[in-house]
């Protein structure tokens, strides 16, 4: 047996027991000098934790989840030492099984094994003798999910790896009758892809992230050595403006425009800085990238630095996340040792080194301002603007921060040109966006998909919409400083304006589904709590503006509101958006205005 | 003023001096040090607040002026077992708040000295939302925390259990 077994060892998956699953998988595979059992990062589906994806020629390549030290020795009989799938009724209870992440292209050869599914959300279970039919043809088993639904029934066959959707009962019949004769089923109904397009993510869940050989042989650091030996900074720039990319954090600015102003100011000394202080609730994107691929990230840091001129990098990163500081702190030990980091990289005249500062619980820390005070050893305060970072930031010096997802679309940028990318995406949002999506959804998980997709696709086709029994009420996206979209605009696509005219933002990817039982105002009295606890008080708009807010909001949800409580709230949040210092008091309120728009009913409901 | 003494024998005065004395921090930075004291000694003692005073050669005031405004900076020694629950908007829609309440109702029954061995609090977000409600005792995750979970949990941490899952 040669291959790999991939344990997805980030945070979500150690807190799940992944530690465990792969002690158990290599004492098991110690007998097998072929099979190397390898901690990666997530492939995003944080509901299957722990999981593992098997990589071994001869074997389809899927995943199983939600493990158990149990399940993982009755796999490894089945599967890898008998070669069948585990049997229908232990998929059914005490693990699930995933269908191929890669899809493959129809090929020409006739399967040896067979994955079937049902993708309709809530769709009856495949009928016994529509099983039996294939049973009779190759192995085959009926897979939790393929990674999409509401595409009808659907067929993986191996070892292609290609995917038939859209297919009824009929059809499938029609596909087995076909197979017993040798004939593949017609490409009519052949699937390209899940719908995501795997760009900042795409080594997520395949490298092992604490290994630079591992990101080496991924393709990282190509990008750097062909901007070092072929390209000026100006002609990096010039990619990253082309991209069309915009900045990932959720102001949305245009990355290109940022470097070049950094670049422009005459200076000895600029720094770039990755902003890494993924302060949403609900938001794990950045978590994910810098657990699961921190070199890509890194890389990315490194080009930036060399584009505006810069010899020194930060990453601050938020304390709260260990794991990615342990990552990232060993990505640059290691890029260090490799002279990847240092005096004249890779043989060329441009030298950098990064440090690593560390975050300590404050929202507020994510302003740029904040962010820059933070690192150089004082309380996280926001300061006005201008002077912008990119004139006078970190230590008085021309400053360029970007944020971690930002930074990890820089290298395939530079790689595949600006032009690829900004051939990805919808009208001035280009490329494409990760979003961590949470609540009350069926698949927790990290999606990254072109931007333009819609909120419908996203919630409902790739993350498998609600669990039953309920209806969806409103998709949050943006954190405590975004919004509510309503169910009646899911079919808005994910682009920065589109976004922003229904009352909501981008941000930097959160995406919580709240179901029919949640009441609005009761979501806005938990984000003021947020709010006021992460306010720095520094200005009085947001400081005494945010804590009436929340005593308003804590007397209307506790039945003490009054007809002129809704007004109050009103006047006070379109106060505190006029007049507040910093981003945290601006955007406090939008989710407030975003409510009263579309669910003046709950707060009605609180009065009477 | 006012702290509590540090009781163990590893955070008393003498292993503090020779901390901060140890101290290697790139450009004096304040924060860098504040974590390095915090791991080292799960808080920061008033003690090395005044070392650093000293060795940084800035005021005490402004010493406590960051140490205070970070949340994750304790200025007194944690509780025998730390129990923190998550408040990100994924654990709170499953939860999360009626988990507090109730543990802090369930705290407040004990007898005083039992409930000073615990130290509950909360947290804004972890980015493990798969497995919301979470909370963490001490550094362990517990997810798809329910009352009755979290009722088992603490009653398992007064009986010294260690097999909390």
């Amino acid at each position: 047996m040669t291959g790999e077994l991939r344990v997805a060892l980030d945070s979500g998956g150690i807190a799940a027991g992944a530690g465990e699953i792969l002690e158990e998988l290599r004492i098991l595979c110690a007998a097998y000098p072929g099979l190397k059992v390898i901690a990666v990062g997530t492939p995003g589906m944080c509901y299957a934790d722990p999981q593992v994806e098997v990589v071994i020629a001869g074997l389809p390549q899927v995943s199983f989840g939600n493990l158990t030290p149990e399940a993982v020795h009755y796999i490894f009989r089945e599967f890898l030492e008998k070669k069948q799938f585990p049997d229908q009724e232990f998929l059914n209870s005490k693990a699930i099984l995933i269908g191929g992440r890669i899809f493959g292209q129809p090929g020409a050869e006739p399967p040896q094994y067979i994955l079937l599914c049902n993708t309709q959300i809530q769709g009856s279970p495949l009928p016994t003798e529509m099983i039996s039919a294939f049973a009779a043809i190759t192995k085959v088993a009926i897979a939790d999910n393929f990674g999409f639904y509401n595409q009808g029934l659907a067929i993986q066959l191996f070892p292609s790896g290609a995917v038939y959707a859209n297919l009824s009962e009929d059809d499938l019949l029609v596909i087995a009758q076909g197979l017993s004769r040798g004939e593949l089923p017609s490409k009519k109904f052949w699937l390209a892809g899940n719908g995501q397009t795997r760009i900042a993510s795409r080594n997520c869940g395949v490298i092992n992230p604490e290994s630079l050989s591992s990101a080496v042989a991924a393709g990282a650091y190509e990008a750097l050595k062909k901007a070092l030996s072929q390209m000026s900074p100006q002609q990096v720039i010039e990619e990253v403006h082309q991209s069309g990319l915009r900045g990932r954090g959720g102001a949305g600015y245009p990355t290109g425009k940022k470097w070049h102003l950094t670049a422009l100011q005459p200076s000895p000394q600029r720094y770039v800085i990755c902003n890494g202080d993924e302060g949403d609730p609900g938001a794990f994107m950045d978590r994910s990238l810098l657990e699961s691929d921190p070199h890509r990230v890194l890389e990315g840091l490194i080009l930036a630095g060399y584009a505006i001129g810069a010899s020194t990098g930060y990453f601050y990163i938020r304390a709260e996340y260990p794991l990615a500081i342990a990552r990232v702190r060993q990505a640059v030990r290691e890029a260090r040792e490799a002279g990847i980091l240092g005096k004249n990289i890779f043989g060329s005249n441009f030298s950098f080194d990064v440090k690593i500062r560390l975050g300590a619980g404050a929202y507020v820390c994510g302003e740029e301002t904040a962010l820059i005070a933070s690192i150089e050893g004082k309380r996280g305060s926001p300061v006005p603007r201008p002077p912008y970072p990119s004139q006078r930031g970190l230590h008085g010096q021309p400053t360029c921060i970007n944020n971690v997802e930002t930074l990890a679309f820089i290298p395939a940028i530079v790689l595949q040109g600006g032009q690829w990318y900004a051939s990805i995406g919808r009208g001035t949002s280009t490329g494409t966006k990760v979003f961590a999506v949470s609540g009350h959804i069926r698949r927790t998980q990290l999606v990254e998909v072109p931007m333009g997709t819609t909120v419908h696709e996203v919630v409902f086709n790739i993350c498998g919409g609600l669990p039953p029994g309920h209806n969806l009420k409103a998709v949050q996206t943006g954190g405590p400083s975004g919004g509510m979209i309503p169910a009646s605009l899911l079919d808005t696509p994910l682009t920065y304006e589109d976004i922003l005219a229904i009352g909501s933002i981008i941000g930097s990817g959160g995406m919580v589904v709240m179901d029919d039982r949640v009441n609005m105002a009761e979501v806005m009295r938990f984000f003021l709590s947020f709010n006021t606890d992460e306010s720095c008080g520094k200005c009085a708009p947001c400081r005494v503006g945010g804590f009436q807010l929340r005593h308003l909001y804590e007397e209307l949800c506790g039945g003490r509101g009054e007809q002129q409580t809704i007004p109050q709230i009103e006047r006070i949040a379109h106060a505190m958006q006029a007049a507040s210092l910093c981003g945290l008091g601006k955007a406090a309120p939008n989710p407030i205005f975003s409510t009263l728009r579309y669910f003046r009913e709950d707060y009605l409901a609180c009065l009477k | 003023m006012g702290e509590p003494e540090p009781t163990q024998q590893s955070s008393g005065s003498d292993a503090i001096c020779e901390f901060i004395g140890n101290l290697k921090v790139e450009n004096d930075n304040l924060i860098l040090a504040l974590h390095a004291i915090e791991n080292r000694f799960g808080y920061v003692p008033r003690q090395s607040a005044l070392l650093l005073s000293k060795r940084f050669s800035v005021p005490l005031a402004r010493i406590y002026e960051v140490l205070t405004f970070y949340h994750y900076f304790r200025t007194t020694p944690s509780a025998e077992h730390t129990l923190t629950i998550c408040l990100g908007t994924s654990c709170w829609l499953h939860g999360s708040e009626k988990i507090l309440r109730n543990s802090q109702n369930l705290l407040a029954e004990l007898p005083p000295e039992e409930r000073q061995r615990f130290g509950l609090s909360e947290v804004r977000c972890v980015g493990c939302c798969s497995l919301a409600p979470l909370v963490f005792a001490g550094k362990k995750v517990i997810g798809r925390l329910t009352p009755d979970k979290m009722k088992q949990i603490i009653e398992g941490l007064l009986s010294n259990r260690g097999d909390i899952s």
